[in-house]
């Protein structure tokens, strides 16, 4: 036996080794036949799928527009207290689309930006082919118009004037109207009043934390504020306002809408965001919340303006 | 006393590097007679309400930005100075609209051109800032106002313009060496070098695909579309008259859109694509922008140097068709303070201490009493940062107390040796006991 032994030690070939060496892989990577035979039992017991979370989409055969709003206001459709969204919220209204909202916040949207709008998966056939990679189709507020010319119905397709001094006086509103927005909101003593409880309220109710979102956000206004002027002027940015509502009430004129459409479009939306928001003596649901009315009273000198507010919100809210 | 007018100093022959105040010099050209102001090439802001130039110094008021100062000359001299006076409601209605349209169109379009493009800041507008800046002032100045163009254009998404190109040919392996700046002397003077055969640039690893989607042609799509938002509505307002909103005669509306359009197309910039999307698509408008400079300043180019050495009070003799004149020279101190003032606001940690809180001008706010905030106020956060930063200071004192006197001997924490030996496993784990007699043998040994 240890000669035998020895033997094939000293003389080792190739020839006896390799075999051996398959034998202890195959008994390596195969499974022992029991824990095999104990494997082939499972799943021992399959539980029913979970629900969907509360928060998951709810009506997926409807559209969603994704806003700033609050959880009662967004189930009563009420008009958002964000500009931007407010005016998509206003355009698709105009383009007779039916839509829900969802009250929602940054952190929500692919884009970084509210608003956005997650279709219905039935209409979505055409969107089908890019929703496959994505799971589902968003479309970001810079595609909500196109998207709304695709989805109204026939003959609510919402021509936009070809008026050459478009640009031009939506410049004022860009640029003026916005500007004195966000100093009124973030920088002036209506801070505390509305920016307060519509946006750093909700976000958290650590007190901490809501002390830091609320000086990001007002730096942050203060860093848009600072890009086109040195300081931030109060009274130049009022009277840059109201140049702005003097100018759109002269483009208004006595027309029923903006450039004598037929009816209400993008331009309009986009002026009813700020002067509706401006109006609103409950914008956070509190009565008085307007401690600082100087742009507020710049609106409501402009019977015009006061007036296409009240004609939008009639028809459409 | 004549009216007095500070702007940032002249470049590429045109009264100033700044959109705004070559047109207000515009206005003051067209509209005040000779002899009833004066033109100073200045650089300290500071001299201004708001921090900015142009500033209009008329007696005891100062008046800042171009819109502002028309309306102040509009108000304050009965009329006599106002460009506007003839234009319809409707005229100066649109006026306002077209004024904030250049300004948010045509203001982030210039400050692509001039600023974010890294090979024309390089090679034009940190030149012309050379020339009308003190020494000092270079290294402060020109890289602030870049910073702030960046930040304003930074929603466009071109930020690949402000690729130093510069980085792709020194990054290469062995670069900084002798061998190499031979090499690259040798490119630059365009004689092949042998290190790479350079046949052509569409070579396979680029292709024409390729080529295009480098980041400056592919920024050139987004750029034309961009100028076309810009030129468009200005050449459909402009139509066939002479000027964009009166037929015969120039409004404050043109002496802006000169500022702005005038810098785009004689600024001589490596990558002047807007100088040749005005040359191609819109001849109109470029002789729109020739005519206005004849008319506004007769066409004459302005000396950055001959400025520079007026601002000084080295020269008064050379007669100028501007106004030119000294500024008023500070004392040594007052300058250093300046100095020294620029220099900390520009040191990386330091200014971001030294940085005072935003400026807010703003005279209602007093008169609004503020109204409670459900947010910690400050004295909550104060009694916060008070506490915190007491029992900081007292770790750290027990701790170089502990330093300075070290306890003598070994450190021994009775408390967790085991009174009960091994055994203390429990039940459960009594065969670890075993183990726990190794240890002891193991220790002993």
């Amino acid at each position: 036996m240890t000669t035998a032994q020895s033997d094939t030690h000293d003389e080792p070939s190739r020839d006896t080794r390799r075999p051996r060496a398959a034998q202890q892989s195959h008994s390596i990577f195969s499974v022992p036949t029991p824990i095999k035979q104990l494997f082939d039992r499972f799943p021992l017991l399959s539980y029913p799928s979970n629900d969907l979370p509360l928060r998951a989409p709810a009506n997926r055969n409807a559209h969603v527009l994704h806003v700033f709003s609050t959880d009662k206001g967004a189930l009563a459709g009420a008009p958002s207290y964000n500009p931007a969204c407010l005016k998509w919220q206003a355009y698709l209204k105009f383009c007779g689309i039916d839509f829900k909202l969802q009250a929602s916040n940054n952190h929500a949207s692919p884009s970084g930006a509210l608003p956005f709008l997650i279709p219905a998966t039935a209409s979505g056939t055409s969107a089908g082919k890019e929703s496959k990679s994505l799971g589902l189709s968003v479309v970001p507020s810079n595609k909500l118009q196109k998207w709304g010319m695709q989805n109204c119905g026939e003959g609510q397709a919402i021509q936009e004037p070809g008026d050459f001094r478009y640009e031009a006086y939506l410049s004022l509103v860009d640029l003026n109207v916005r500007r004195a927005w966000l100093y009124t909101l973030y920088l002036s003593p209506n801070f505390s009043t509305l920016a307060e409880p519509l946006y750093i309220l909700p976000t958290s109710t650590n007190p901490l934390v809501r002390l830091s979102t609320a000086s990001t956000l007002q730096s942050a206004a203060a860093a848009e504020l600072l890009k086109t002027s040195a300081v931030i002027n109060a009274d130049e940015l009022h009277r840059q306002a109201d140049e702005a509502f003097a100018a759109l009430e002269m483009l208004l004129g006595d027309n029923e809408w903006f450039f004598g459409a037929e009816k209400p479009g993008l331009w309009d939306a986009s002026v009813f965001a700020y002067t509706h928001l401006l109006l609103d003596e409950r914008l956070s649901g509190v009565e008085g919340c307007w401690v600082d009315s100087r742009v507020r009273d710049l609106v409501r000198a402009r019977k015009g303006l006061v007036g296409h507010r009240e004609r939008i919100l009639k028809g459409w809210f | 006393m004549p009216f007095e007018l500070h702007i940032w100093g002249p470049a590429f022959g045109l009264p100033s590097i700044d959109p705004e105040c070559a047109a207000t010099v515009a206005y003051f050209a067209r509209i005040i007679p000779q002899g009833q102001w004066t033109l100073i090439a200045d650089y300290d802001t500071s001299i201004s309400p708001q921090n900015e130039f142009p500033v209009l110094i008329d007696g005891a008021s100062k008046t800042t930005g171009f819109s502002n100062i028309v309306s102040y000359l509009r108000n304050h001299h009965s009329g006599a100075y106002d460009l506007d006076y003839s234009l319809t409601h409707e005229q100066q209605t649109d006026r306002t609209a077209y004024v904030s349209f250049l300004r948010s169109t045509a203001g982030p379009l210039l400050d692509l051109f001039l600023y974010v493009s890294s090979e024309n800041y390089n090679a034009a507008t940190s030149s012309a800032y050379t020339a009308i800046l003190p020494w000092l002032a270079n290294y402060t100045i020109p890289p602030k106002r870049r910073d702030l163009a960046r930040a304003r254009t930074s929603h466009l998404g071109l930020s690949s313009l402000d690729v130093d190109e510069a980085t792709e040919e020194t990054r290469g392996p062995g670069s900084g060496t002798a061998s190499s700046e031979y090499e690259a002397a040798k490119r630059a003077a365009g004689i092949p070098t042998e290190g790479q055969p350079k046949a052509l640039n569409l070579g396979r690893r680029k292709g024409l695909g390729g080529l295009l989607s480098s980041p400056i042609y592919a920024a050139r799509f987004k750029l034309d579309a961009l100028s076309s938002e810009v030129f468009d509505p200005i050449s459909d307002l402009l139509g066939k008259k002479d000027y964009l909103l009166d037929g015969d005669k120039p409004s404050s509306l043109d002496c802006l859109a000169f500022g702005y359009l005038s810098l785009m197309l004689y600024a001589p910039a490596p990558q002047a694509w807007l100088k040749e999307a005005i040359g191609t698509k819109y001849p109109r408008i470029l002789r729109y922008i020739r005519r206005l400079r004849a008319e506004l300043l007769g066409g004459v180019e302005i000396d950055s140097a001959l400025v520079w050495s007026i601002t000084n009070g080295k020269d008064t003799e050379t007669p100028q068709n501007l106004p030119w004149q000294p500024r008023c020279r500070q004392g040594l101190v007052t300058s250093a303070v300046k100095a020294a003032n620029q220099i900390m606001g520009n040191m990386p940690v330091v200014s971001a201490m030294v940085r005072n809180q935003v400026v807010i001008q703003d005279d209602g706010k007093s008169l609004i009493s503020a109204s409670r905030s459900s947010l910690p106020s400050s004295w909550v956060l104060n009694t916060i940062a008070a506490c915190s930063a007491l029992a900081t200071a007292g770790l750290a004192g027990l701790a170089i107390h502990q330093r300075r006197n070290p306890r003598e001997g070994l450190l021994i924490f009775w408390a967790l040796r085991p009174s009960t030996g091994f055994n203390a496993f429990g039940e459960a784990e009594s065969f670890l006991s075993v183990l726990a007699g190794q240890m002891q043998g193991g220790a002993s040994m």
